[in-house]
């Protein structure tokens, strides 16, 4: 069983090697397998030198599925060109990347050389590779995403393959006829893993292609291949009554229906495959309505396509929605409780408030396009994603550094329309974002001016597998709390100059895989740039060094050391203070920061200096004040003079009367 | 000074003049006891002690004290001339000629004038006393200021100005 190579492997002299036996020779690369996201190259296995494998190098901005890949290299599958390592490279050049390694480097695609397959073929060779492969991804949960005829590969020994689906987010590089009408109108980054009946409808589409030779839905515009799926089916605009054997039209009209929940899946397929199927009833489209609801001059019949529209123009659709004219037609003519309850439940949070503010406008609008549309894509803004594809969408927007998406993304979670998404979203909502995910997505999201949660907690909460973003560690792509603590203390080990501080992306991923650094993190006060809060970061990171990465952290240790310049001269006390730089300039050698802080107790020691201190001022205010009145002889001590003086001269008096009293008495008693 | 404080020193004043009359009607009364039991050393005692009732009296001398120490001294002048009275005849002729008898006059006057110089001088003397006590305190604080100068640096000055060296 291989596994995901622990830590970045270096060149040490015999060359990048994974697993102790793949070669990666980065001085090969492979154009033709090559992508626009991740460099191809040859990759030599030094127990079976004979072995047909190549590597797919992935910078730190290439999305891979690391799901996936653990999934696969835990039990490969037989017929897909399947990972066979998988791990970190650091580079000679210091850079790191992803390295995925892969069987079957000379299979190439079905299609190449010929425009098209025959019928006989396609039953006798294709299918019968095809569908089983289909199959064992489908029996370990998993769903490909891009099944299109470029990715149907045929090896040497004539076998059918189906390429890796790992590279990339999923779907991103699908043409939107591949897609199901509801995911075609989502964002490319955010159509996400979907149902696995979505597989099955691109592999009809690949038939399609492949039998025809020629690209479906050809000339037409996204946006017009979607206006005429949603009102004659998918089945028909691609078909556009072209007929084939009776056993392929069966197969097209069962895997091109719209709905998920109708459509083939992989068991009705391998029947299909054994001879065994029944005739099912193409799909004719969406919804529709008994009477059109105008927008902008035009009829629309469609909810669906009065969603997009209403997208389009969100400032003419708010003006609708508020006067109650999309929860009327909702209710009235599609009969669609449930949609108008939606839009009912926003209308009743905006009446409230007497100005309609922007984030209540954008929530009105997605209520409105959920409730028109629920099995389509959430559309908040600029968010365009199905429920699986949250996640990619996400992870696009932080790493095309786009603030405005984040803030789209950031707003959309903490507000409760995936709620009401989840609750009338159908079945690739409920798959994609279940219950319980969606629960932890919106406690994490509410706390989201804490360190470590947030918008940057959700991503690594959705995609536990990630390598941490933060821009500081990202280009060593860690993905676990170890690494990512090597990944910083060599960071800061660099960079002399680099401040001690915990990143928000580095404190989410890291609570993101250990919850129980969650109680630390809590501690860190939130927005306190202050000596606590640089104290409770160097705790946190303290704990994490105990957990995760028990060997020295120099860097981190001399960067929390220099952060603590201003701490130490902060204390009144020089004495204290020249102890305290003494033990630091000890311990930094260690590189052990628990132990740094264990002997430093630096909140107690800065408490104890301030109360020192308070005392300390306090007696020199006294003692100023004594000086000032033993300097002159001043009407207080000419006062005191004169009573001790009057005081000394009565008891002298007293006393030699006395005496003389005595004297006398004794004389006479004598 | 406020009104409270004014009205305080007045009480105080007030509670000193009351005792300080006490304590001479007390003397007075003592005397006058001598006046049936020894009418002749009453006499004597009358001439004697009279600085002493001239003060109390005539409260010449407003000054803490000033009484008692008068009243010591002058008691002290007082015995040797009342104790030889004693050891007499303890008549009225011995009295008379005691009252006129220069040296024991003259002892005890001189009793009487140690008693006022010493209300004079002490304030003087305690006054240098206290200049010695002041020295060696101020000394004391000084070096205690450098040590938290010393430790805690010039921010524990606060407004003060730095101290000279």
């Amino acid at each position: 069983m291989a596994k995901i190579s622990e830590g970045p492997i270096i060149d040490d002299g015999h060359g990048l090697i994974l697993e102790g036996r793949y070669l990666i020779q980065t001085d090969q690369p492979l154009s033709e397998l090559s992508r626009p996201d991740a460099q191809a190259c040859m990759v030599k296995d030094k127990q079976d030198p004979d072995a047909e494998l190549f590597a797919l190098l992935t910078p730190p901005d290439t999305f891979v599925r690391h799901d996936m890949v653990a999934v696969l290299l835990e039990k490969p599958l037989k017929r897909t060109r399947g990972p066979q390592a998988s791990g970190i490279l650091r580079q000679s050049n210091g850079k790191h990347v992803g390295a995925i390694v892969f069987n079957h480097r000379s299979a190439r695609p079905v299609l190449q050389g010929t425009p098209n397959v025959s019928e006989t073929d396609l039953m006798a060779t294709i299918v019968p590779g095809l569908v089983p492969a289909m199959l064992e991804l489908q029996q370990r949960g998993l769903v490909h995403r891009s099944i299109r005829p470029e990715t149907i590969l045929l090896t040497r020994g004539g076998e059918i393959l189906l390429d890796q689906c790992l590279v990339g987010l999923p779907g991103m590089y699908q043409p939107p006829v591949f897609e199901p009408i509801g995911i075609q109108l989502a964002q490319q980054t955010g159509r996400g893993d979907g149902l696995s009946c979505d597989d099955v409808f691109a592999f009809a589409v690949s038939v399609f292609q492949m039998l025809t030779g020629e690209q479906p839905a050809k000339g037409i515009k996204p946006n017009e291949l979607y206006a005429q799926r949603v009102l004659r089916g998918s089945y028909d605009v691609l078909m556009k009554r072209r007929k084939f054997a009776s056993a392929i039209q069966v197969m097209f009209a069962g895997s091109l229906r719209d709905e998920d929940d109708r459509r083939w899946s992989h068991d009705d397929l391998n029947r299909w495959m054994n001879g065994i199927f029944d005739m099912p009833r193409p799909s004719g489209g969406g919804r529709r309505a008994t009477r059109p609801f105008i927008f902008r001059d035009a009829e629309y019949f469609s909810p669906q396509l009065l969603a997009q529209a209403m997208q389009k123009y969100p400032e003419d659709a708010v003006a609708l929605i508020l006067n109650g004219r999309v929860e009327k037609w909702l209710r009235n003519v599609l009969v669609d409780e449930a949609g108008a309850d939606i839009i009912r439940r926003g209308l009743e949070l905006v009446t409230q408030t007497k100005s309609v503010t922007m984030e209540e406008r954008a929530d009105l609008i997605c209520r409105s396009i959920l409730a028109l549309d629920p099995k389509g894509p959430i559309r908040y803004r600029s968010v365009n994603c199905t429920g699986s594809g949250l996640a990619g969408g996400l992870w696009h927007a932080f790493t095309s550094n786009d603030a405005d998406w984040r803030d789209d993304f950031a707003r959309l979670l903490g507000s409760s329309l995936l709620d009401e998404w989840l609750r009338v979203g159908g079945l690739a909502v409920r798959a994609g974002l279940p219950a319980n995910v969606l629960t932890r997505i919106r406690a994490v999201a509410k706390e989201s001016g804490r360190i470590g949660f947030g918008v940057e907690r959700v991503l690594y909460e959705l995609l536990q597998r990630q390598p941490c973003m933060g821009p500081e560690v990202m280009s060593e792509m860690p993905r676990t709390p170890g690494e990512l603590m090597s990944a910083l203390d060599r960071k800061l080990s660099d960079d002399t100059g680099a401040d001690f501080a915990l990143a928000q992306h580095s404190a989410a991923f890291l609570a993101a895989h250990d919850r129980r650094l969650e109680r630390s993190l809590r501690m860190i006060p939130s927005g306190d740039k202050g000596v606590e809060g640089l104290i409770r970061a160097a705790r946190f990171l303290a704990e994490l060094q105990e957990i995760h990465h028990r060997i020295p952290v120099p860097g981190i240790t001399r960067a929390f050391a220099s952060a603590l310049g201003p701490v130490t001269k902060s204390l009144q006390s020089r004495v204290r203070r020249m102890v305290v730089e003494k033990k630091i300039e000890s311990l930094v050698k260690r590189g052990d920061l628990p132990a740094l802080l264990a002997e430093l107790d630096l909140l107690r020691t800065l408490d104890q200096d301030k109360t020192e201190f308070a005392h300390a001022v306090a007696q020199y205010n006294h003692l100023e004040h004594v000086i000032a009145q033993l300097s002159e002889f001043g009407p207080g001590q000419r006062a005191l003079a004169m009573r001790r003086g009057y005081r000394y001269a009565q008891m002298f008096s007293l006393s030699v009367c006395f005496l003389t009293v005595f004297y006398f008495s004794m004389e006479a008693i004598l | 000074m406020s009104a409270t404080t004014a009205d305080a020193n007045q009480k105080a004043k007030k509670v000193k003049r009351e005792s300080g009359g006490k304590t001479t009607l007390l003397l007075m009364f003592g005397c006058l006891l001598l006046l049936p039991v020894a009418p002749a050393t009453f006499a004597l005692m009358m001439i004697y002690m009279l600085p002493t009732l001239l003060l109390a009296m005539t409260r010449m001398m407003r000054v803490p004290g000033a009484m008692a120490t008068v009243f010591g001294m002058n008691l002290s002048g007082a015995l040797p001339g009342i104790v030889t009275h004693w050891n007499g005849a303890g008549t009225f002729d011995g009295a008379f000629r005691l009252m006129v008898d220069p040296e024991y006059m003259l002892i005890n006057l001189a009793a009487c004038a140690i008693g006022f110089a010493l209300l004079f001088a002490a304030p003087f003397i305690a006054r240098a006393w206290v200049d010695i006590a002041s020295a060696r305190l101020r000394s004391r604080a000084v070096s205690q200021r450098k040590r938290l100068l010393d430790e805690w640096g010039d921010a524990v000055r606060g407004d003060h100005p730095a101290p000279e060296k």
